[in-house]
């Protein structure tokens, strides 16, 4: 498929281990994924489903108790045009600080997080600049750098941006804190952004405002996403593609809308009934039976399986699921679908 | 129309704000609940909406006597009688608090870490001596925790060990081991996975089918209020702008701002027909704009609505909102 050729990030069999008093735990186990230029991949899953961990590993920012596992593989263009496997860096390799806040930048739910507590905004701001040469076009002014940063705040709705430039983020609303993490991470024109449950933390009307802002930069800088959610209906706002994680495996992955509209992993069906409906009436909801397993208490066989209720005993609880393509590139890791090979 | 369990009247709280330095001057005030009128009858459940710093909160702790009211009434109308209960202080408003407890939004941080579940849960109990034995304590703490799902192997552990869905429920069980007839739940699912929001909330349901509790429910999340109260209020700085039985307000919001909560929920179907979004955020309650407070960032304001604040009115029977141009606006 030409989709896969002009892929901005190819992420192959990618494991992430980390290493605990009781032994190697997996957190994450045979991702795999592309992404290209200018799209938006939505990951959800609850916590715990390793969605945080290999978007972590893309960017080599996992804790020293972790392992990117031999065969793992994360190959990302750069904007030279050259390739470059991320699994194959040493965690201190130079090459990382040009990918990280230069062609990678990520926000997070906490914006306090993002920012130093102790610089300005601005300040922040024009340190990206400064350390991201090869981005921005070359090295930029004191004057340059400002000019820059306060276009970038005036970009994301930030009311009197002259004036927030010397501020510090604790003098800023929440609402404002959000934008202004976003203006810091998108200084630079990364070429793909990564949003680690941006919105979560917000009230559903801030929520809207952000989830707004994020589609047209992304439009507007053709830049690519990766979304991770627990909310399928975010989701349905912003995301292309969508992969469904569980236990660290992808369980269904797909356009988005398909995958919404025609959900085929019990897993992802059951996500999508739990969700409270915005119609009002007094009603039993479905929640996902049973709560999800330590991952040092891995189930055999497919992940899932303790809580689905379409389990087949003797398949599901001894051998992983093959991935059966189910419609265009809709896949799912079900039994259930192994037979009839597709539709 | 059965009777009240709680009737609130006007009721006002204020915070003060101090100057910084030495002399902490006081320099104003802080309108943080001001001027709400609620009753909520037994056994029913009334959704409590609003953004950050529309004063759910502080409403919900008010009614519990948690923060000091500045102005207005609460009165219980219990089986032994009506209760003032502003006019209460001291060990009389200790001992009243058996009636009426609180969930809280974080089960991480709510939970003692030091004590085990049982001691949790069995704490109410005993610092209200409303038991008079171990043995009796032991008992009503294990019948609460079967009654919320919560394994009693469980009751020896710290809460450490559990996940998010757990603690709340640990949570739960601590707020009706004593039996109140009123419970304030504080954003109890809004940490939580959606896939375990649906498992308290349904808990929930049934506890209330068993026990008659009447739940003030404190979201800013209309889809989750939606399934669970049968009235909705909904709060902007400080008052209540629209209160309504729920499926009144579900189909015929009259307020701009509620219509604008609506629009705000993401919705499963892409590309969502006509929006209200809502530009900016909730004003600095210390300075609430004046006359209509939603009218800074209402897309339908008038001069009118600047100088004037708006009544809360009934529409329709039961129905009732603040907004001068409601008939109008009505779609």
């Amino acid at each position: 498929m030409s989709a896969a050729a002009a892929a901005l990030l190819r992420v192959r069999d990618l494991t992430v281990d980390f290493r605990t008093d009781e032994g190697w735990v997996r957190a994450v186990e045979e991702v795999g994924f592309d992404l290209r230029p200018g799209r938006t991949l939505g990951l959800v899953g609850e916590s715990g489903s390793g969605k945080s961990v290999s978007t972590r590993a893309l960017v080599r920012l996992l804790p020293a108790s972790a392992r990117i596992a031999p065969g793992s593989s994360m190959r990302f263009r750069l904007r030279s045009g050259e390739e470059m496997e991320i699994a194959a860096l040493s965690p201190r390799d130079r090459r990382l600080r040009r990918l990280r806040g230069g062609e990678i930048a990520l926000i997070f739910q906490e914006p306090m997080a993002a920012f130093s507590p102790v610089y300005t905004i601005g300040h922040q701001m024009c340190e990206a600049l400064f350390a991201h040469p090869e981005a921005v076009g070359g090295r930029l002014s004191r004057a340059e750098a400002r000019e820059r940063a306060v276009e970038m705040l005036a970009r994301v709705g930030i009311a009197n941006p002259a004036l927030r430039f010397d501020q510090y983020p604790f003098e800023l609303s929440g609402g404002m804190r959000q934008r202004a993490m976003i203006a810091l991470a998108l200084i630079t024109r990364p070429q793909l952004l990564i949003a680690d449950e941006p919105t979560t933390a917000l009230d559903v009307t801030l929520q809207a405002q952000i989830l707004d802002l994020m589609q047209e930069l992304r439009a507007e800088f053709g830049m690519a996403m990766i979304f991770i959610t627990h909310d399928m209906a975010v989701i349905a706002q912003i995301a292309d593609e969508v992969a469904v994680m569980y236990l660290g495996r992808i369980v269904e992955s797909g356009p988005a809308r398909e995958v919404l509209r025609r959900p085929k992993h019990p897993y992802t069906q059951a996500l999508l009934r739990a969700l409270p409906r915005p119609e009002a009436g007094r009603r039993r909801l479905v929640p996902v039976p049973g709560d999800i397993p330590s991952p040092r208490e891995r189930p055999a066989g497919c992940p899932f399986h303790p809580r689905c209720a379409h389990r087949l005993p003797g398949r599901c609880d001894r051998a992983l699921p093959p991935v059966v393509e189910v419609g265009d590139g809709h896949r799912v890791a079900c039994v259930l679908f192994a037979e009839e090979g597709g539709r | 129309m059965s009777a009240p369990l709680v009737e609130v009247e006007g009721l006002a709280v204020r915070f003060p704000v101090h100057s910084r330095g030495l002399f902490r001057r006081r320099v104003g005030q802080i309108h943080a609940v001001d001027g709400v009128d609620l009753r909520l009858e037994r056994g029913e459940t009334v959704g409590l909406v609003g953004e950050s710093g529309s004063g759910k909160t502080t409403l919900g702790r008010a009614i519990l006597r948690a923060v000091p009211v500045s102005e207005g009434r609460i009165r219980f109308h219990l089986e032994e009688g009506e209760v003032d209960v502003l006019a209460l202080a001291g060990e009389r408003l200790r001992r009243f608090r058996r009636h009426m407890q609180l969930v809280f939004q974080d089960p991480y941080a709510s939970l003692d870490p030091r004590m085990t579940v049982r001691d949790i849960i069995a704490e109410p109990l005993e610092a209200l001596g409303l038991a008079a034995s171990r043995a009796e304590v032991d008992e009503r703490v294990r019948e609460i925790a079967q009654r919320c799902r919560i394994n009693v192997e469980y009751l020896r552990r710290f809460p450490h060990a559990f996940s998010g869905g757990q603690r709340q429920r640990i949570g739960i069980a601590r707020a009706l081991v004593c039996n109140p007839e009123f419970l304030v739940l504080d954003e109890p699912v809004s940490a939580l996975d959606v896939s375990i929001q649906a498992d308290i909330l349904n808990l929930l349901m049934d506890l209330q089918d068993s026990f008659g509790t009447t739940y003030l429910f404190i979201t800013h999340d209309l889809a989750v209020v939606g399934q669970i109260a049968r009235r909705v209020a909904v709060m902007y700085l400080g008052r209540i702008v629209e209160l309504a039985p729920t499926e009144e307000l579900f189909q015929r919001p009259l307020h701009p701002y509620t219509r604008a909560l609506f629009s705000a929920i993401p919705s499963l179907e892409p590309g969502r027909s006509e929006r209200l979004v809502l530009a900016g955020e909730v004003p600095d309650p210390a300075h609430p704009p004046s006359g209509c407070r939603f009218h800074t960032r209402c897309p339908f304001a008038r001069p009118r609505c600047r100088e004037e604040p708006p009544e809360l009115r009934a529409l329709a029977p039961d129905h009732l909102v603040a907004c001068h141009f409601a008939e109008e606006l009505a779609p």
